[in-house]
Formats: structure tokens, sequence, C-alpha cells
């Protein structure tokens, strides 16, 4: 059968899915998504829809193909969905056109990649497979319904899975992992008029200094050609001021408590335990040389209210080796279906994917969809297409 | 002791003064919830009969109290000053307790030192003369301000609404000393930026990272002043609270992006012959090296630690520098060693002097104006001797009647001012 042939009828199928997906990104909330994405999921052909709760106020929406259950799976990113419409300054609600081949606007490129996953599920939807698609909360939290889902699987476990995600077609191969760390020092305070008289400790002065001794840091470990300068650690936020509510409005008295929130980026190969340890290490020392530097750490699950919404998981790195199955396997329908080779190479950033978690359990996992990272709010419509045809034939098991 | 000052006397009743210091301590009232604690003191004030009772809103729902007992317009008025917000909570405090208590002869309650005793006293040295009866030449005017912690909004607003004694006294915590000098205070934000990160490989710049060598250069600022052997703390600076993240809307950063906005809150108190203009030339100059590196750092002046998230001093606290030998300051030291029998520390105070007060935007609004509170600075300002609290009820009350009162006849013959 023919890459053509075997399309279903993708301008009408892509038309209303883009329609549906952009009611998605207009949900009122959480539960709402899920349930309008539900809904695509069912039009797309699935007959066995679920929104699952992951935790209060956070959705799956997992889904299967009619047959017994297929080795394979299809994974989406819910969050990324819906928060296209909400993650912007000036707060306008996703929404997208279609015109000139192309889908533009704002949202445009989560869309496209669920679109493909949706494509690929509709094709296979007759061919009693049991294919399996889970549309994830969560991946800016570290994971956590891809997570659920995974400890939902129990013994069945998919063998593939890819991750519908823009890679401009790319396979991605290998992502980061990343982990959190809120680092906080505790002071002495005293109002202004008796720091010459009383003993006091400056949080704020502590937190930095711990601050420039991270960020300046080398960490050790094997390295990853694909991503050098990991591990790295970046400082993304700083709170000091009084009392464990970092009070801000008397800074008269020296700030009692001051800590920081900080991503922790590692490579393939070094587990985010072996670092954390080595920031230990470097806290431990200043610590040694200055006995007002009284510190603790903490890792994943932080706190996801103000100040920090952290992470509640740390997203773990995939390595290249687990990935390997599914991406000979995409690797291969690309080349049938596009007439090239795809380009093969790890995910860009500093880590956080949904599929780190997936290739933990022995999951082999790429990234794989439509559209450029790089260019956001565009992605051509025949890519979503081709994408379609391509995750479709992985899902038959490599048929194009 | 004149007649005037026994009938003064004779209407000043200690358990009444504790009672209404209780009644203050219960009532929480930091800074930007002094509503509750307003409106409260004007009911009381009402009840003890002052003659005009009024709220003057300075923020929506955040008012001023003013109680004013009427003079006759021929002598000069005269206020009592004290400000409603008390501090905030360190870390290393039990959990806020409003229920104040006394033990071994200290009166403990949030909020007593700074300054809820003193603005007890001063209500009841003022009640003391209204119930005196003397006729009072001048208006006795009590004030219970806002936000002084803010920098006294409260009372500059209360100044800009025409409201300017002739003479003051806040009962700030000075223990009971007649202080006449203290500090000015300038409060302003210190912000880092750095570009948006490019993404590549290359490090970006992270501001938090930037901010500690902004810190170090803050450490070996020099400042342009005379020393004075009196105020050898001058000037001091505390970096009080830090925010940053992503933007100036300071939320955390993308996953792995580094932080492009951060912010210190830095509180200097001046000598003072410094001037915000001096301060800032200060520091621009040990900022400079720290520029010439790359740190993009700017010095955000007041109003701009007021905005949100802040909240702290958004105006500049003037210094006040009452001569020693003013009639006030005379009247004061004289009435405190009448009733003690010791003579007070007249001038600087230590450390209440490294403090700002609503004294110095009186003093630069023209009127006279010194500091005298039952209360001493302790590390939390929790506390007040109660022998001290009913010292300045007295000595407020006789000073306020020195000045709105008809000259009275001392019993030994002669007459008072």
């Amino acid at each position: 059968m023919s890459a053509a042939a075997n399309r279903v009828d993708t301008a009408g199928v892509l038309n209303r899915l883009l329609a549906e997906l952009t009611d998605v990104a207009h949900a009122a909330g959480p539960r709402d998504a899920a349930e309008r994405l539900a809904a695509a999921v069912r039009d797309a052909g699935a007959d066995s829809v679920d929104v699952v709760e992951v935790e209060a106020g956070h959705f799956n929406v997992v889904g299967r193909t009619p047959g017994p259950s297929d080795p394979r799976l299809l994974v989406t990113d819910l969050d990324a969905l819906r928060m296209s419409a909400v993650d912007t300054a000036d707060d306008e609600p996703a929404s997208v056109t279609v015109s000139d081949g192309f889908v533009r606007g704002r949202g445009a490129e989560a869309i496209g990649a669920t679109a493909a996953s949706l494509l690929a599920l509709s094709a296979r939807a007759d061919a009693g497979s049991g294919l399996r698609f889970l549309a994830a909360t969560g991946s800016h939290e570290g994971g956590t319904g891809a997570r659920h889902f995974l400890d939902g699987c129990g013994s069945d476990l998919p063998a593939q899975a890819v991750v519908c995600s823009p890679t401009g077609l790319a396979v991605h191969n290998a992502e980061a992992g990343i982990t959190q760390l809120v680092i906080t020092l505790k002071g002495r305070a005293v109002w202004v008029g008796q720091s010459s008289l009383l003993p006091w400790v400056n949080a704020i002065d502590k937190v930095l200094t711990a601050v420039a001794r991270l960020h300046d840091s080398t960490f050790d470990g094997p390295g990853h050609a694909d991503y050098p300068g990991l591990p790295s650690l970046t400082v993304t936020a700083i709170r000091g001021g009084l009392t464990e509510e970092f009070n801000t409005w008397r800074p008269a008295i020296v700030a009692d408590h001051a800590a920081v929130l900080c991503d922790l980026s590692h490579p393939p190969g070094v587990p985010a335990d072996e670092v954390v340890a080595q920031v230990r290490t470097r806290l431990d020392d200043l610590a040694a040389h200055d006995e007002e530097f009284d510190y603790e750490l903490a890792t994943p699950p932080l706190t996801r209210r103000d100040p920090w919404h952290g992470l509640a998981l740390a997203a773990p790195p995939l390595d290249p080796s687990t990935a390997a199955d599914a991406a000979a396997a995409i690797a291969d329908v690309h080349e049938a279906v596009v007439g090239e080779a795809p380009r093969v190479v790890a995910r860009p950033g500093r880590g956080g994917g949904l599929a780190g978690h997936l290739g933990a359990e022995g999951v082999s996992c790429v990234g794989y969809g439509p559209g450029d990272p790089e260019r956001p709010g565009s992605v051509e419509v025949s890519e979503i297409q081709r994408a379609g045809d391509v995750l479709a034939g992985w899902s038959r098991g490599g048929t194009p | 002791m004149t007649d005037r000052a026994e009938a003064i006397m004779r209407h000043i009743d200690d358990d009444e003064t504790i009672e209404l210091t209780f009644d203050m301590c219960r009532i929480p009232s930091f800074s930007g919830e002094e509503v509750a604690c307003a409106r409260w003191l004007a009911g009381r004030m009402e009840q003890l009969g002052f003659d005009e009772v009024y709220l003057q809103e300075v923020e929506p729902g955040r008012p001023n109290v003013i109680g004013v007992l009427k003079g006759d317009g021929t002598g000069p008025s005269f206020m009592f000053n004290g400000h409603l917000d008390i501090d905030p909570f360190p870390a290393d405090q039990t959990e806020p307790d409003w229920r104040p208590s006394i033990k071994d002869g200290m009166l403990y309650g949030l909020g007593v030192g700074n300054m809820k005793g003193g603005n007890a006293a001063m209500v009841m040295a003022a009640t003391a003369l209204k119930r005196s009866g003397l006729p009072l030449t001048g208006d006795v005017i009590v004030a219970g301000v806002v936000g002084e912690l803010q920098g006294g909004i409260g009372t500059r607003h209360m100044i800009d609404q025409g409201l300017v004694p002739d003479i003051a006294i806040v009962p700030e915590p000075t223990n009971n000393n007649v202080r006449t000098i203290h500090a000015g205070v300038l409060e302003f934000l210190l912000h880092v930026t750095v570009p948006a990160s490019t993404g590549g490989r290359d490090r970006p710049a992270n501001a938090i990272r930037q901010m500690h060598d902004v810190m170090e250069a803050l450490k070996s600022v020099r400042y342009t002043y005379t020393p004075r052997e009196d105020l050898p703390a001058l000037p001091a600076m505390v970096v009080g609270a830090a925010m940053g993240g992503r933007t100036s809307d300071y939320l955390p950063s993308p996953i792995g992006e580094d932080a492009g906005h951060c912010t210190l809150a830095v509180d200097v108190r001046l000598a003072p012959d410094m001037t915000v203009d001096s301060v800032c030339a200060d520091l621009e100059r040990a900022l400079a090296p720290v520029r010439d590196a790359g740190v993009d750092c700017r010095i955000d002046l007041p109003p701009a630690a007021y905005a949100a998230p802040f909240r702290a001093m958004g105006l500049f606290m003037p210094p006040n520098d009452l001569p020693t030998d003013d009639p006030l300051a005379q009247s004061t030291f004289r009435w405190h060693r009448e009733i003690t029998g010791e003579d007070p520390q007249l001038g600087v105070y230590i450390p209440g002097s490294y403090a700002g007060a609503d004294s110095g935007h009186l003093a630069q609004a023209g009127t006279r104006c010194l500091n005298y509170g039952p209360t001493h600075h302790t590390r939390w300002h929790n506390e007040c001797r109660l022998s001290n609290l009913s010292t300045a009820t007295r000595v407020l009350a006789q000073v306020a009647g020195e000045f709105c009162t008809r000259a009275g006849t001392r019993r030994n013959g002669g007459t008072q001012a």
C-alpha cells in the first residue's frame, strides 16, 4: 500500500482536528481541556478514551484504538496544547488559521504535533491494533502525567513510544535530564540601628555567595558529545527577606531567609543524584569555611505554589541506546514516506521532556513531529500530514 | 510643682495607660494593615472625650486617626505623633501572640516597643490634659499614623493635607531619653538586568549571579560624610530583601533559562550631613567597576521600593536635628528630671538615633520636634518597662501642658512658662 493510499482524508480530517484542537486551547480549565481533547481522540477513532485525574486539577487523556493491546504508544503534551492559550504576555487565547498551506498562530506547533498524532490514530482506527495514545499533563512539572501513566501500566508497558512534539521531522533520540534544587540560607535578623551592637547574619549575602560558587562551577562527569557544558546549574529565581515567607517590606531588618531556585541539567549517562551530590559538596565546603553558612537543600517534589512553582518530579534523561529501536523504526518509515533519511539528533535544550520517563522504564522512545521548535507559530500543513503518515506507518510496525 | 502640673498629674492613671497599651497590642497592625487599630483608637479617643476625632484616609482603606483637644488659638499647636504600624515578625521568634502580658515589671506584647507603648502614653497624656480642665491656648493633637515603617507615608500625607503643628513629640523608643537627633533613611531598589538568554552554547549571563558582584561592591562603598563621635555607626546599610527571576515580574525563569532580572531592597541610614544625592554619588562610584565589567545595574530611588511586591519605604525620611537648647528639648529634659530625679540623655540616644522617624518629616515641614518615648530598642521591639510607661505619660502630659496652657503658679511661689 502506498503512503498516499494509506492517508485518510487528510484535508478533511486535518481541518476538523485543527478546529477541535483549537477548541482545546480555548478550554475553561484543565478538566475542560482534557474532556475536549478526549472528544477529539474519540472522533479520531479511539473506542476507549478516559480522562484520568493525575492529581487534583491535572488530567491525562488516555485512549486506545479498537483491538488487542499494541506494543506502541503515541504521546502528546496536553499542557503544551492547553497552555499555548495562556502562557503569553497578552493572554490572548490561541487561535490558528490555515492558509497558504500553513497553520499559523500562537500554539500552532502544539496543535500541529497533536494533530499529527491524531491523524495516525485515525489511520489506525480500523486496523484492530489497539494502538495506545497518551496526552500527558505535567510536562512543566517534571512529567507527572507520564509518570502516572507508566505507574498504571504495570507489566503492560509499551515496547516503543513516540512523543509527538515539534522536531521539524527530525528524530530526537536523546534528552537531557533535569531536576531542580531550592537552596535556602538562614541568617539572623537585626534592625539596622542595632547592626553595630548585636550579631547578625545576612541570608541574602550568604545565598549570593552560594550562587557565585555554584554558577561558576563545572561539574564532574563523563560528559556527552550532544550536550557540551552539561551537567550545569542554572539559577532561575531568588527570594530573600524575613521568615520563610521572604517578607520584603522591612528592608531595614537584615534578611533571615534567602533561597534560590536552580535547574540542574544533566546529560544521558549522568544520574541526577550524582550532580546533586556535587552541589552538596560545594555547599559543604562553603559551610566548612564559614560557620554562619547555614544551608538547606531541597529536591523535587518542590512546592508548586509561589514563589517557586517548582518541579514535582525530576525528569530523567533519555539515553540514545534506549531510544535506538524506536529511532530506527521511525527513521525507516520516515525515509519511505519522505524519500530521504531523517536527521537523528539529540533534543536540544537543557532537559525536561517526557521521553526520559519512558526511557527510564525501558520503553524505547523518541521525539518526532512537525514544526520547527526554533520557529513557533507556524507549521506547514504538508508537514503535519507527513508526520501523520510516518506515525501511522510506525504504528503498524514499520510499514509505510 | 505648680498647680497646673498637679492638676494634670492627678488625672494620670497608670492602670488605664496599661489597659490602653494592652488593647492596642491585641490588634495586629503590620504596615498596610493598620485600619482596625486606627478605627479602634478613634473610638477610644471619642470615649476619652477628645473634642474632635476623625479618620484621614491616606490610601483607600488605610486611614490616619486624628484626635484634637481644642485650644483658644492663642498658643502654639502641639502634636503627639505615633505610628500604628508595627515591625514584621522575624523567623527566630515564636508564633505571633497578640495577647500581651506583664511579668517582673515589664509589659510584653507585639509592637509595644515600636511603638504602641509610646502611643498609649501620648493618648493618656492628652487625656490627662483634657480631664484637668485647664483651658488650652493651643490645640493638642494626637495623631496615630499609618506607614511610618514605609517611609512615613501617613505623616507625609497629613502634612500635605495642611496639618502641620508648631511643636511635636514623637514618642518613638528612646527609653525615656530626649532624642533630638536622628538619622535620615533612604530605601532604594537596586536592579540587575541581563539580556534574554540566547539559548546558545555559550553560557549566558545570569542576573542573580551578577548580583553577587553588585553585593560585594555595596560592601565596599565609601560614603562622603563628616564622622561624628556621637553617631559612630552612621552611615549604615542593610540589604533586607531580594527578588529575582525571568523578568521584572520575578517569576522563575523557564526550565533551564538563566534569570534575567534581580532586585535588592537596600536601607541606608544617613549621617546628618549626608543627602540622597551624596549617597547616590557614593553608590555610583562603588558600582562603577562592576558596571565596567559589563553588569547592567540601576539604582531605583523612592518611591520605587514602595511598589509591589516590595512595599517598603516609599519616601526618603529626612533626619532631625533639633538644637538641644530649644525650649521643647529643655522642657522635656526638665520634666523628666522633675518626675524621676534623674537626668535623661539629651541629644543623641544610641541606638535610637540610628532610626528614622516621622519627626524628620515634621521637622522638614517646620515643626519643632523631638522624640521621647517609654520603650527601648530590644531585638524585636516587644517589651516596655512599666515604670517607663508611667514616667513617659507624665512627662508628655506636663510638656504639652507647659506649651498649651496658661502659666501656673508654683506652690513655692513664682511662675513657670
